[in-house]
């Protein structure tokens, strides 16, 4: 639970991985994240397991959560993962994306604000070919949950799963919580669509541990653009750090649009490694520091 | 040097004893590239530049000058940031350089890297349009590293005559010959363990760290992302697992990281990519550029990896 208070400060958009130690500890964390979804005024949806969802949402109830009350408003609804990932048993990752866009949507037209997507992943498990969709599924879905409208709390079980799989998942996240973590309460990284310019903001840290999360949601917002034309604007003014790889995502994203690519609001330490690279030569992406 | 029998590559050294012998042996050859149209290039300690500068007069604007204490002040960093960025600046040419990357003021710690790259220059300009001529001043220099300059040139120059060095090895050998044991870090050396779920906290800590010795912020920032690129690398090459120690010595940090991989490309690192095929795997010659000396000791058994800093 060290590190948990970073539940408490999610915002809408954000993506986190989310180790636990067994059922009760995962009941803690799901208890700080419904709380505040619930604080927050959004819809918060449960997928829960191995606890069946009664079981769960007393858990919670019994962990201090006001969860009657907000289960008879509509605003907290529990199911459990197996149903809501393998609807006929077998999980599809687009399948699922087309699932959650439905829930996220049905929360707006409910008048909430967002939706607060908690999910115990265990189901994963049960399927050997699962486990290697599972990866590529928290990547795409990163793409969702960049739109702002949802927040994303993956809870992984330390005790189910193998180290080399959540290190494969965790990069899958912008942001992981580990069980050892130092009390953060901020995520490592924030990515959100922007749509005037199109593009993407970034905040935070971009290194190794969320790799795979920035290269999908490079992907995402290559693949959606409006305007092919149109250059493609990353806003770094809040990413204080970037690794040497970020930059060959980067250019690889610059290399791929025709319209090109200009990150804005580089900070001099990510700006001076992105000259040592040698991307400011190329004339694909266009580079633009700090305004003073 | 006749058309019919110039090889690709040249690399010989020039062993001089004063600034008459320096000038002899180095502005004729500046003159003859210019006049053969081929682009020049000098990179040597300041003083020396300037000896060069003055005696080009006109012609000196006709030559990239550099100053090799700064440009390559990390050996590590002169063959991908120096000698091939020249080189594939000018792809279709033969290029004619000097390159001084062992002077007087060099310290035993920062030696070993200097042998290994004036070894490893010959294995990474194989086949490469190129001479690359390297000055050593027998009158101020230890006379062991004027013997290694027999062992990393196939060709010597000294006032009176040319001759093929009988010692010249294969470079990769010659190199390993300098893969030695680091000493051990002092004591009070501070550690942090390395792993894919810490990278955040190893950042922090060299960060806070160097804050403490009173690094300036940008050499804090250029740490850090040094740190993070090794220790980034431990984790996808290097076992997954390793330790950072760091310590102040003589002015400046040391940073080390020692995991369980083999570094087993003596180029890696040293062999400049364009941006355009920029991939995952830059990590070492960024920082080579980022920091004054890289020491490595790598065996089949773990690597241990050195990064120093000035203040």
């Amino acid at each position: 639970m060290a590190g948990a208070a970073m539940l408490d400060h999610l915002q809408l958009g954000d993506h986190i991985c989310a180790f636990v130690n067994g059922t009760d500890d995962g009941l803690d964390l799901m208890a700080r994240a419904v709380t505040a979804g619930l604080d927050a005024g959004e819809k918060v949806l449960v997928f829960t397991e191995p606890l069946p969802p009664a079981a769960a949402l007393a858990g919670l109830e019994a962990r201090g959560v006001a969860v009657a009350p907000a289960q008879r408003a509509g605003q907290v609804r529990a199911l459990p993962s197996h149903e809501a990932y393998q609807p006929d048993g077998r999980f599809e990752p687009a399948r699922m994306l087309d699932s959650l866009t439905g829930y996220i949507e049905q929360a707006a037209a409910d008048g909430y604000p967002g939706l607060r997507l908690v999910g115990d992943m265990p189901w994963a498990l049960g399927e050997p070919a699962v486990v290697d969709r599972l990866v590529a599924y928290e990547a795409q879905v990163n793409r969702l949950f960049m739109e702002g409208c949802a927040v994303g709390i993956c809870l992984y079980d330390l005790r189910a799963f193998g180290r080399g799989l959540l290190q494969e998942v965790a990069c899958a996240h912008p942001t992981t919580l580990t069980a050892n973590a130092e009390p953060e309460a901020v995520p490592l990284l924030r990515i959100r669509r922007t749509s005037d310019p199109y593009g993407l903001r970034l905040i935070g840290e971009a290194d190794l541990s969320n790799e795979a999360a920035l290269a999908a949601a490079l992907d995402a917002v290559l693949d959606q653009r409006p305007d092919p034309a149109a250059p493609i604007v990353i806003d770094v003014e809040g990413l204080r750090f970037a690794d040497a790889n970020t930059a060959a995502l980067l250019v690889r994203l610059a290399l791929r649009a025709p319209g090109g690519v200009h990150v804005s609001g580089c900070h001099a330490t990510v700006a001076r490694a992105m000259d040592r690279l040698g991307v400011t030569q190329l004339s694909q992406l266009r580079l633009t520091g700090l305004v003073a | 040097m006749s058309g019919a029998t110039v090889e690709q590559f040249v690399h010989p050294a020039l062993l001089y004893r004063d600034d008459e012998e320096y000038l002899a042996g180095t502005v004729p050859y500046i003159l003859d590239g210019l006049a053969a149209g081929e682009p020049v290039a000098v990179a040597v300690p300041g003083p020396n530049l300037t000896l060069i500068r003055d005696a080009l007069g006109a012609d000196a604007e006709r030559v990239l000058l550099r100053d090799m204490t700064v440009v390559g002040r990390n050996p590590g960093r002169i063959i991908p940031t120096v000698l091939l960025a020249f080189a594939n600046a000018h792809p279709d040419q033969r290029v004619r350089l000097i390159g001084e990357p062992i002077w007087a003021g060099r310290s035993a710690t920062e030696y070993p890297a200097c042998a290994q790259h004036e070894a490893l220059i010959n294995a990474a300009f194989t086949d490469r349009a190129a001479t690359i001529l390297c000055p050593y001043n027998t009158e101020l220099l230890d006379p062991a590293w004027i013997e290694d300059a027999y062992r990393t040139h196939p060709v010597m120059l000294d006032a009176a005559s040319r001759f093929d060095s009988a010692f010249y090895d294969d470079p990769v050998t010659v190199a390993a010959s300098f893969n030695q044991p680091l000493p051990d870090p002092p004591a009070d050396a501070a550690t942090i363990a390395i792993d894919f779920f810490t990278l955040r906290a190893v950042r922090r800590f060299v960060v806070e760290y160097a804050d403490r010795a009173g690094l300036a912020p940008e050499r804090v920032a250029d740490l850090a992302l040094a740190v993070n690129e090794l220790a980034s690398n431990t984790v996808k090459y290097g076992g997954g697992t390793g330790e950072l120690a760091v310590w102040a010595q003589d002015g400046h940090l040391v940073c080390q990281l020692t995991d369980s991989g083999h570094l087993s490309d003596p180029l890696a690192g040293r062999i400049p990519v364009p941006a355009n095929a920029l991939n995952g795997g830059r990590g070492l010659l960024l920082v080579h550029q980022l920091c004054d000396l890289v020491r490595i000791h790598t065996t089949p058994a773990g690597t241990t990896i050195r990064a120093h800093l000035h203040h």
